[in-house]
Protein backbone atom coordinates (compact mmCIF):
# COMPACT_ATOMS: atom_id res chain seq x y z
CA UNK A 1 0.00 0.00 0.00
CA UNK A 2 1.40 3.07 -1.27
CA UNK A 3 1.09 6.47 0.78
CA UNK A 4 -2.14 8.22 -0.73
CA UNK A 5 -0.43 11.76 -2.20
CA UNK A 6 -2.91 13.63 0.14
CA UNK A 7 -1.33 12.38 3.17
CA UNK A 8 2.25 13.77 1.80
CA UNK A 9 0.16 16.93 1.09
CA UNK A 10 -0.93 17.16 4.99
CA UNK A 11 2.29 16.19 6.50
CA UNK A 12 3.73 19.02 4.11
CA UNK A 13 0.64 21.41 5.15
CA UNK A 14 1.70 20.36 8.76
CA UNK A 15 5.72 21.49 8.26
CA UNK A 16 5.12 25.09 6.98
CA UNK A 17 2.47 25.45 9.71
CA UNK A 18 5.02 24.34 12.00
CA UNK A 19 2.72 21.84 13.29
CA UNK A 20 3.87 19.82 15.45
CA UNK A 21 1.15 17.67 16.55
CA UNK A 22 -0.08 17.36 13.35
CA UNK A 23 2.67 16.44 11.63
CA UNK A 24 2.92 13.77 14.73
CA UNK A 25 -0.68 12.72 14.43
CA UNK A 26 -0.17 11.74 10.64
CA UNK A 27 2.89 9.42 11.03
CA UNK A 28 1.34 7.83 14.18
CA UNK A 29 -1.76 7.43 11.81
CA UNK A 30 0.08 6.11 9.15
CA UNK A 31 1.23 3.14 11.59
CA UNK A 32 -2.28 2.18 11.99
CA UNK A 33 -2.52 3.26 15.26
CA UNK A 34 -5.35 5.40 15.20
CA UNK A 35 -7.08 3.17 12.95
CA UNK A 36 -6.00 4.39 10.00
CA UNK A 37 -4.50 2.20 6.93
CA UNK A 38 -1.20 1.00 8.37
CA UNK A 39 1.94 2.18 5.83
CA UNK A 40 5.17 0.36 6.14
CA UNK A 41 7.89 2.26 8.33
CA UNK A 42 10.21 1.90 4.60
CA UNK A 43 6.66 3.51 3.36
CA UNK A 44 6.33 6.08 5.88
CA UNK A 45 10.21 7.08 5.86
CA UNK A 46 10.94 7.10 2.39
CA UNK A 47 7.29 8.00 0.54
CA UNK A 48 6.15 10.42 3.37
CA UNK A 49 8.70 12.19 5.31
CA UNK A 50 11.33 11.96 2.32
CA UNK A 51 9.09 13.04 -0.13
CA UNK A 52 7.72 15.55 1.65
CA UNK A 53 11.08 16.88 2.35
CA UNK A 54 12.10 17.08 -1.19
CA UNK A 55 8.92 19.03 -1.34
CA UNK A 56 10.04 21.24 0.69
CA UNK A 57 13.55 22.02 -1.20
CA UNK A 58 11.88 22.40 -4.14
CA UNK A 59 8.99 25.04 -2.54
CA UNK A 60 12.48 26.91 -1.48
CA UNK A 61 14.35 26.35 -4.55
CA UNK A 62 11.28 28.39 -6.14
CA UNK A 63 11.54 30.68 -3.27
CA UNK A 64 8.22 29.90 -2.55
CA UNK A 65 9.34 28.78 1.07
CA UNK A 66 11.90 30.89 3.11
CA UNK A 67 14.72 29.34 4.60
CA UNK A 68 13.83 29.98 8.04
CA UNK A 69 10.51 28.17 6.65
CA UNK A 70 12.79 25.20 5.26
CA UNK A 71 14.50 24.98 9.11
CA UNK A 72 10.99 24.72 11.10
CA UNK A 73 9.89 21.91 8.25
CA UNK A 74 13.36 20.04 8.65
CA UNK A 75 12.75 20.26 12.54
CA UNK A 76 9.64 18.75 12.16
CA UNK A 77 10.66 15.71 9.49
CA UNK A 78 13.43 15.26 12.50
CA UNK A 79 10.66 15.49 15.46
CA UNK A 80 8.37 12.80 13.07
CA UNK A 81 11.44 10.27 12.80
CA UNK A 82 12.30 10.50 16.59
CA UNK A 83 8.72 9.80 16.60
CA UNK A 84 8.85 6.81 14.98
CA UNK A 85 12.27 5.37 16.45
CA UNK A 86 11.11 3.70 19.27
CA UNK A 87 8.52 1.75 17.04
CA UNK A 88 10.75 0.51 14.88
CA UNK A 89 10.47 -3.13 14.25
CA UNK A 90 14.18 -4.67 14.74
CA UNK A 91 15.54 -7.42 13.08
CA UNK A 92 17.15 -9.96 16.23
CA UNK A 93 20.95 -8.05 16.86
CA UNK A 94 23.87 -9.47 14.61
CA UNK A 95 26.36 -7.79 16.09
CA UNK A 96 28.14 -6.03 13.79
CA UNK A 97 28.35 -2.30 14.00
CA UNK A 98 28.34 0.52 11.70
CA UNK A 99 29.62 3.99 11.82
CA UNK A 100 27.88 6.62 9.94
CA UNK A 101 28.63 10.10 9.49
CA UNK A 102 28.08 13.00 6.81
CA UNK A 103 31.80 13.86 5.37
CA UNK A 104 33.19 17.49 6.70
CA UNK A 105 31.63 20.32 5.35
CA UNK A 106 28.12 18.11 5.07
CA UNK A 107 25.25 19.61 6.29
CA UNK A 108 22.35 17.90 4.69
CA UNK A 109 22.04 14.91 7.47
CA UNK A 110 18.76 13.68 6.83
CA UNK A 111 19.32 10.99 4.47
CA UNK A 112 22.14 9.01 6.53
CA UNK A 113 19.75 9.76 9.26
CA UNK A 114 16.86 7.36 7.79
CA UNK A 115 20.08 5.18 6.84
CA UNK A 116 20.66 5.00 10.10
CA UNK A 117 17.07 3.91 10.92
CA UNK A 118 17.22 1.53 8.16
CA UNK A 119 20.30 -0.18 9.31
CA UNK A 120 18.99 -0.44 12.90
CA UNK A 121 15.92 -2.44 11.77
CA UNK A 122 18.26 -4.29 9.94
CA UNK A 123 19.46 -5.80 13.22
CA UNK A 124 23.17 -3.44 12.54
CA UNK A 125 24.30 -1.66 15.75
CA UNK A 126 24.56 2.39 14.39
CA UNK A 127 26.76 4.60 15.64
CA UNK A 128 25.50 7.57 13.93
CA UNK A 129 27.24 10.67 13.88
CA UNK A 130 25.10 13.34 11.93
CA UNK A 131 26.61 16.42 9.72
CA UNK A 132 29.81 17.76 9.00
CA UNK A 133 32.24 14.96 10.92
CA UNK A 134 35.63 16.41 10.85
CA UNK A 135 37.84 14.24 9.11
CA UNK A 136 40.77 14.03 11.31
CA UNK A 137 37.91 13.06 13.96
CA UNK A 138 36.68 10.78 12.15
CA UNK A 139 40.15 8.65 11.38
CA UNK A 140 40.36 8.90 15.38
CA UNK A 141 37.28 7.51 16.10
CA UNK A 142 37.47 4.62 13.32
CA UNK A 143 41.24 3.82 14.11
CA UNK A 144 40.29 3.76 18.32
CA UNK A 145 37.59 1.49 18.09
CA UNK A 146 36.74 -0.07 14.40
CA UNK A 147 33.82 -0.47 12.95
CA UNK A 148 32.73 -3.28 10.97
CA UNK A 149 31.82 -0.95 8.62
CA UNK A 150 32.12 3.30 7.85
CA UNK A 151 29.62 4.25 5.91
CA UNK A 152 29.83 8.36 4.64
CA UNK A 153 27.37 10.38 2.92
CA UNK A 154 27.63 13.68 1.10
CA UNK A 155 25.01 15.28 -0.56
CA UNK A 156 26.20 18.04 -2.57
CA UNK A 157 28.62 17.05 -5.22
CA UNK A 158 31.29 19.60 -3.89
CA UNK A 159 31.40 17.91 -0.38
CA UNK A 160 33.10 14.38 -2.85
CA UNK A 161 36.48 16.11 -2.14
CA UNK A 162 36.03 15.72 1.70
CA UNK A 163 34.48 12.39 1.08
CA UNK A 164 37.30 11.07 -1.31
CA UNK A 165 39.93 12.90 1.63
CA UNK A 166 37.88 10.83 4.57
CA UNK A 167 38.19 7.49 2.14
CA UNK A 168 41.73 8.20 1.68
CA UNK A 169 42.90 8.98 5.14
CA UNK A 170 40.72 5.80 6.51
CA UNK A 171 42.11 3.30 3.95
CA UNK A 172 45.59 5.34 4.93
CA UNK A 173 45.09 4.09 8.91
CA UNK A 174 43.24 1.24 8.98
CA UNK A 175 44.05 -0.05 5.19
CA UNK A 176 41.23 -2.71 4.12
CA UNK A 177 40.16 -3.77 7.84
CA UNK A 178 37.51 -1.16 7.76
CA UNK A 179 35.27 -2.09 4.56
CA UNK A 180 34.01 1.61 3.27
CA UNK A 181 30.03 2.32 1.77
CA UNK A 182 29.44 5.63 0.24
CA UNK A 183 25.67 7.10 -0.54
CA UNK A 184 24.01 10.32 -1.05
CA UNK A 185 22.68 12.59 -3.56
CA UNK A 186 26.40 14.12 -4.49
CA UNK A 187 26.89 10.71 -6.58
CA UNK A 188 23.97 11.34 -8.64
CA UNK A 189 25.28 13.63 -11.16
CA UNK A 190 28.38 11.47 -11.01
CA UNK A 191 27.79 8.32 -11.68
CA UNK A 192 31.75 6.79 -11.92
CA UNK A 193 32.85 8.38 -8.96
CA UNK A 194 32.18 5.69 -6.93
CA UNK A 195 33.97 3.23 -9.14
CA UNK A 196 36.94 5.38 -8.78
CA UNK A 197 37.28 5.19 -5.28
CA UNK A 198 38.44 2.45 -3.32
CA UNK A 199 35.22 1.78 -1.68
CA UNK A 200 33.47 -1.43 -0.76
CA UNK A 201 29.87 -0.52 -1.41
CA UNK A 202 28.36 2.27 -2.91
CA UNK A 203 24.35 1.86 -2.89
CA UNK A 204 21.61 4.71 -4.97
CA UNK A 205 19.48 4.43 -2.15
CA UNK A 206 18.81 3.20 1.52
CA UNK A 207 16.75 0.06 0.18
CA UNK A 208 19.91 -0.81 -1.54
CA UNK A 209 22.59 0.38 1.20
CA UNK A 210 20.40 -2.04 3.45
CA UNK A 211 20.94 -4.96 1.02
CA UNK A 212 24.28 -4.33 0.18
CA UNK A 213 25.29 -4.18 3.78
CA UNK A 214 23.48 -7.18 4.62
CA UNK A 215 25.53 -9.36 1.79
CA UNK A 216 29.08 -8.15 3.08
CA UNK A 217 28.04 -8.42 6.85
CA UNK A 218 25.69 -10.67 7.13
CA UNK A 219 25.09 -12.70 4.04
CA UNK B 1 47.93 18.43 -18.00
CA UNK B 2 44.71 15.77 -17.07
CA UNK B 3 41.41 16.37 -15.47
CA UNK B 4 42.50 15.84 -12.02
CA UNK B 5 45.46 18.04 -11.83
CA UNK B 6 43.28 21.19 -13.62
CA UNK B 7 40.96 20.61 -11.49
CA UNK B 8 43.24 21.01 -8.69
CA UNK B 9 44.69 24.19 -10.19
CA UNK B 10 41.53 25.92 -10.47
CA UNK B 11 40.31 24.88 -7.15
CA UNK B 12 43.86 26.58 -5.53
CA UNK B 13 43.44 29.86 -7.58
CA UNK B 14 38.82 29.74 -7.10
CA UNK B 15 39.18 32.89 -5.25
CA UNK B 16 41.68 35.15 -7.81
CA UNK B 17 39.27 33.54 -10.67
CA UNK B 18 36.14 34.41 -9.20
CA UNK B 19 37.49 37.65 -7.88
CA UNK B 20 38.16 38.48 -11.42
CA UNK B 21 34.97 37.51 -12.39
CA UNK B 22 33.20 39.75 -9.82
CA UNK B 23 34.88 42.47 -10.48
CA UNK B 24 34.19 42.35 -14.33
CA UNK B 25 30.10 41.50 -13.48
CA UNK B 26 30.30 44.87 -11.16
CA UNK B 27 31.45 46.55 -14.09
CA UNK B 28 27.61 46.47 -15.24
CA UNK B 29 25.92 49.06 -12.52
CA UNK B 30 22.61 46.67 -12.43
CA UNK B 31 24.44 44.84 -9.97
CA UNK B 32 25.29 47.23 -7.09
CA UNK B 33 21.88 49.30 -7.54
CA UNK B 34 19.37 45.94 -6.94
CA UNK B 35 21.56 43.86 -4.70
CA UNK B 36 23.82 46.39 -2.99
CA UNK B 37 26.18 44.84 -0.25
CA UNK B 38 24.48 41.70 0.58
CA UNK B 39 24.27 41.06 -3.33
CA UNK B 40 28.05 41.76 -3.09
CA UNK B 41 28.44 38.95 -0.45
CA UNK B 42 25.90 36.42 -2.06
CA UNK B 43 27.72 37.10 -5.54
CA UNK B 44 31.54 36.37 -4.08
CA UNK B 45 30.10 33.05 -2.33
CA UNK B 46 28.12 32.44 -5.40
CA UNK B 47 31.14 32.50 -7.56
CA UNK B 48 33.43 30.23 -5.65
CA UNK B 49 30.62 27.98 -5.69
CA UNK B 50 30.76 27.97 -9.30
CA UNK B 51 33.93 27.10 -8.91
CA UNK B 52 33.95 24.32 -6.58
CA UNK B 53 31.40 22.83 -9.11
CA UNK B 54 33.71 23.00 -11.67
CA UNK B 55 36.91 21.15 -9.73
CA UNK B 56 34.53 18.64 -8.82
CA UNK B 57 32.98 17.93 -12.93
CA UNK B 58 36.55 18.25 -14.04
CA UNK B 59 37.19 15.65 -11.32
CA UNK B 60 34.33 13.06 -11.95
CA UNK B 61 32.67 12.32 -15.28
CA UNK B 62 28.73 12.19 -15.45
CA UNK B 63 26.43 15.56 -15.77
CA UNK B 64 27.67 17.41 -12.50
CA UNK B 65 28.18 20.56 -14.10
CA UNK B 66 24.91 20.28 -16.20
CA UNK B 67 22.48 19.41 -13.21
CA UNK B 68 24.10 22.28 -11.27
CA UNK B 69 23.85 25.06 -13.96
CA UNK B 70 19.65 23.87 -13.98
CA UNK B 71 19.58 24.18 -10.03
CA UNK B 72 20.87 27.31 -9.99
CA UNK B 73 18.87 28.46 -12.74
CA UNK B 74 15.62 27.73 -10.60
CA UNK B 75 17.66 29.29 -7.87
CA UNK B 76 18.43 32.62 -8.95
CA UNK B 77 15.45 33.26 -11.44
CA UNK B 78 12.90 33.28 -8.66
CA UNK B 79 15.13 35.57 -6.41
CA UNK B 80 15.37 38.65 -9.22
CA UNK B 81 18.32 37.46 -11.43
CA UNK B 82 17.72 36.22 -15.00
CA UNK B 83 19.26 33.44 -16.81
CA UNK B 84 21.33 35.79 -19.58
CA UNK B 85 22.71 36.94 -16.00
CA UNK B 86 23.97 33.68 -14.80
CA UNK B 87 25.09 32.84 -18.60
CA UNK B 88 27.17 35.57 -18.65
CA UNK B 89 28.66 34.67 -15.36
CA UNK B 90 29.78 31.60 -16.78
CA UNK B 91 31.13 32.88 -19.65
CA UNK B 92 33.08 35.46 -16.92
CA UNK B 93 34.39 32.63 -15.16
CA UNK B 94 35.75 30.47 -18.48
CA UNK B 95 37.40 33.77 -19.50
CA UNK B 96 38.84 34.07 -16.74
CA UNK B 97 40.51 30.78 -16.25
CA UNK B 98 41.67 30.73 -19.98
CA UNK B 99 43.71 34.16 -19.09
CA UNK B 100 45.14 32.18 -15.55
CA UNK B 101 45.40 29.01 -16.65
CA UNK B 102 47.18 26.99 -19.28
CA UNK B 103 45.63 24.01 -20.83
CA UNK B 104 42.14 24.60 -19.70
CA UNK B 105 40.29 23.88 -22.76
CA UNK B 106 38.77 21.21 -20.76
CA UNK B 107 37.59 23.81 -18.11
CA UNK B 108 35.94 26.02 -20.96
CA UNK B 109 34.28 23.43 -22.82
CA UNK B 110 32.39 22.14 -19.28
CA UNK B 111 31.12 26.07 -18.84
CA UNK B 112 30.31 25.89 -21.94
CA UNK B 113 27.83 22.67 -21.82
CA UNK B 114 26.78 24.61 -18.44
CA UNK B 115 25.77 27.50 -20.45
CA UNK B 116 23.74 24.94 -22.90
CA UNK B 117 22.08 23.69 -20.01
CA UNK B 118 20.61 26.37 -19.21
CA UNK B 119 18.24 26.27 -22.43
CA UNK B 120 14.66 25.52 -21.62
CA UNK B 121 13.80 22.03 -22.63
CA UNK B 122 12.34 22.47 -26.13
CA UNK B 123 9.29 19.74 -25.06
CA UNK B 124 6.44 20.51 -21.94
CA UNK B 125 5.54 23.04 -20.53
CA UNK B 126 9.02 25.43 -21.03
CA UNK B 127 8.44 25.14 -25.00
CA UNK B 128 7.46 28.42 -25.32
CA UNK B 129 10.18 30.07 -22.98
CA UNK B 130 12.24 28.16 -24.79
CA UNK B 131 11.14 29.66 -28.32
CA UNK B 132 11.75 33.07 -27.01
CA UNK B 133 15.28 32.20 -25.75
CA UNK B 134 16.14 31.22 -29.18
CA UNK B 135 15.00 34.25 -31.23
CA UNK B 136 16.34 36.35 -27.94
CA UNK B 137 18.89 38.36 -29.65
CA UNK B 138 16.56 38.87 -33.01
CA UNK B 139 14.05 39.66 -30.63
CA UNK B 140 15.93 42.34 -28.53
CA UNK B 141 17.36 43.94 -31.83
CA UNK B 142 14.22 44.43 -33.17
CA UNK B 143 12.69 45.40 -30.19
CA UNK B 144 15.63 48.21 -30.05
CA UNK B 145 14.76 49.39 -33.26
CA UNK B 146 11.52 49.96 -32.86
CA UNK B 147 12.34 52.52 -30.40
CA UNK B 148 14.72 54.51 -32.16
CA UNK B 149 14.81 58.36 -32.11
CA UNK B 150 13.64 58.65 -28.90
CA UNK B 151 15.16 57.38 -25.36
CA UNK B 152 16.03 53.52 -24.76
CA UNK B 153 17.72 51.24 -22.77
CA UNK B 154 20.62 49.44 -25.01
CA UNK B 155 19.71 46.31 -26.77
CA UNK B 156 21.98 45.06 -24.28
CA UNK B 157 19.24 45.70 -21.65
CA UNK B 158 16.75 44.73 -23.56
CA UNK B 159 17.71 41.27 -24.20
CA UNK B 160 18.09 40.79 -20.67
CA UNK B 161 14.66 41.97 -20.28
CA UNK B 162 14.00 39.28 -22.86
CA UNK B 163 15.13 36.88 -21.08
CA UNK B 164 13.38 37.72 -17.72
CA UNK B 165 10.35 37.28 -20.20
CA UNK B 166 11.27 33.65 -20.89
CA UNK B 167 12.29 32.94 -17.38
CA UNK B 168 8.59 34.09 -16.18
CA UNK B 169 6.76 32.47 -19.07
CA UNK B 170 9.44 28.53 -17.82
CA UNK B 171 8.10 29.21 -14.19
CA UNK B 172 4.64 30.31 -15.49
CA UNK B 173 5.07 33.59 -13.14
CA UNK B 174 4.37 36.75 -14.24
CA UNK B 175 6.05 38.06 -11.59
CA UNK B 176 9.78 37.45 -12.41
CA UNK B 177 9.39 39.94 -15.24
CA UNK B 178 6.53 42.18 -13.27
CA UNK B 179 8.84 42.53 -10.28
CA UNK B 180 11.74 43.12 -12.39
CA UNK B 181 10.16 45.86 -13.82
CA UNK B 182 9.01 47.60 -10.45
CA UNK B 183 12.13 48.35 -9.92
CA UNK B 184 13.91 48.48 -13.51
CA UNK B 185 11.54 51.65 -14.25
CA UNK B 186 12.64 53.97 -11.89
CA UNK B 187 16.65 52.57 -12.27
CA UNK B 188 16.60 53.18 -15.72
CA UNK B 189 14.50 56.94 -15.38
CA UNK B 190 17.73 57.52 -13.61
CA UNK B 191 19.79 56.45 -16.64
CA UNK B 192 17.47 58.93 -19.43
CA UNK B 193 14.53 56.61 -19.77
CA UNK B 194 11.77 58.36 -18.51
CA UNK B 195 8.88 55.85 -16.81
CA UNK B 196 6.73 56.70 -19.67
CA UNK B 197 8.42 55.46 -22.18
CA UNK B 198 8.10 51.69 -21.32
CA UNK B 199 4.16 51.48 -21.92
CA UNK B 200 5.07 51.98 -25.32
CA UNK B 201 7.78 50.45 -25.30
CA UNK B 202 5.66 47.30 -24.27
CA UNK B 203 3.55 47.96 -26.71
CA UNK B 204 6.19 47.35 -29.02
CA UNK B 205 7.75 44.45 -27.78
CA UNK B 206 4.13 42.68 -28.26
CA UNK B 207 4.51 43.65 -31.43
CA UNK B 208 8.21 42.27 -32.35
CA UNK B 209 7.10 38.88 -30.48
CA UNK B 210 4.17 38.71 -32.95
CA UNK B 211 6.73 39.04 -35.62
CA UNK B 212 9.42 36.99 -34.15
CA UNK B 213 7.48 33.51 -32.26
CA UNK B 214 5.26 31.25 -33.55
CA UNK B 215 1.74 32.47 -32.98
CA UNK B 216 1.52 29.72 -29.63
CA UNK B 217 4.35 31.23 -28.62
CA UNK B 218 3.85 34.57 -28.90
CA UNK B 219 0.04 34.45 -27.62
CA UNK B 220 1.90 32.64 -24.26
CA UNK B 221 3.61 35.81 -23.71
CA UNK B 222 0.64 37.84 -23.69
CA UNK B 223 -0.31 37.46 -20.06
CA UNK B 224 3.03 38.39 -18.85
CA UNK B 225 2.94 41.68 -21.10
CA UNK B 226 -0.77 42.30 -19.78
CA UNK B 227 0.60 41.73 -16.27
CA UNK B 228 3.30 44.08 -17.11
CA UNK B 229 0.94 46.49 -18.22
CA UNK B 230 -0.60 46.50 -15.00
CA UNK B 231 2.02 48.02 -13.12
CA UNK B 232 3.51 50.17 -15.81
CA UNK B 233 0.43 52.33 -15.78
CA UNK B 234 0.42 53.94 -12.68
CA UNK B 235 4.72 54.13 -12.93
CA UNK B 236 4.04 56.54 -16.12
Amino acid sequence: MSPPAALIDRFVTAQLAGNRREAIRLVTDGLGEGGAQRLSFEELYLEVIQAAQYRIGELWLANEVTIAQEHLATAIAQLALSHLYPRLPRAARLGKRVVLACVEGELHERGPRIMSDFLEMGGFDVDYLGANVPTESLVKMVTGRPPDLLALSATLSFHLPALRQAVSEVRKAMGRRVPIAVGGHAFSGSPDVPRALDVDIYARDAKEMLDAVRRLLAP
Amino acid sequence: MNNQELADIIEMQGQALAEWALARMYEDPFWDARFGERGRRFSREDGLTHVRYLAEALRSSGDTIVKYARWLQTLVTSRGICTRHIDQNFARLSEAIAREVDDSAAAQELLTSARAALAYPAEGPTAHARKVQDASAAIAKAWHESLAGKPAPSRDDLETLVSYLADALAAGKSAVLVDHMKWAVPFFAQRGVPAARWREAFAGLGRVLSAHLPSDAAAATSGVLAAVEEVLQPLA
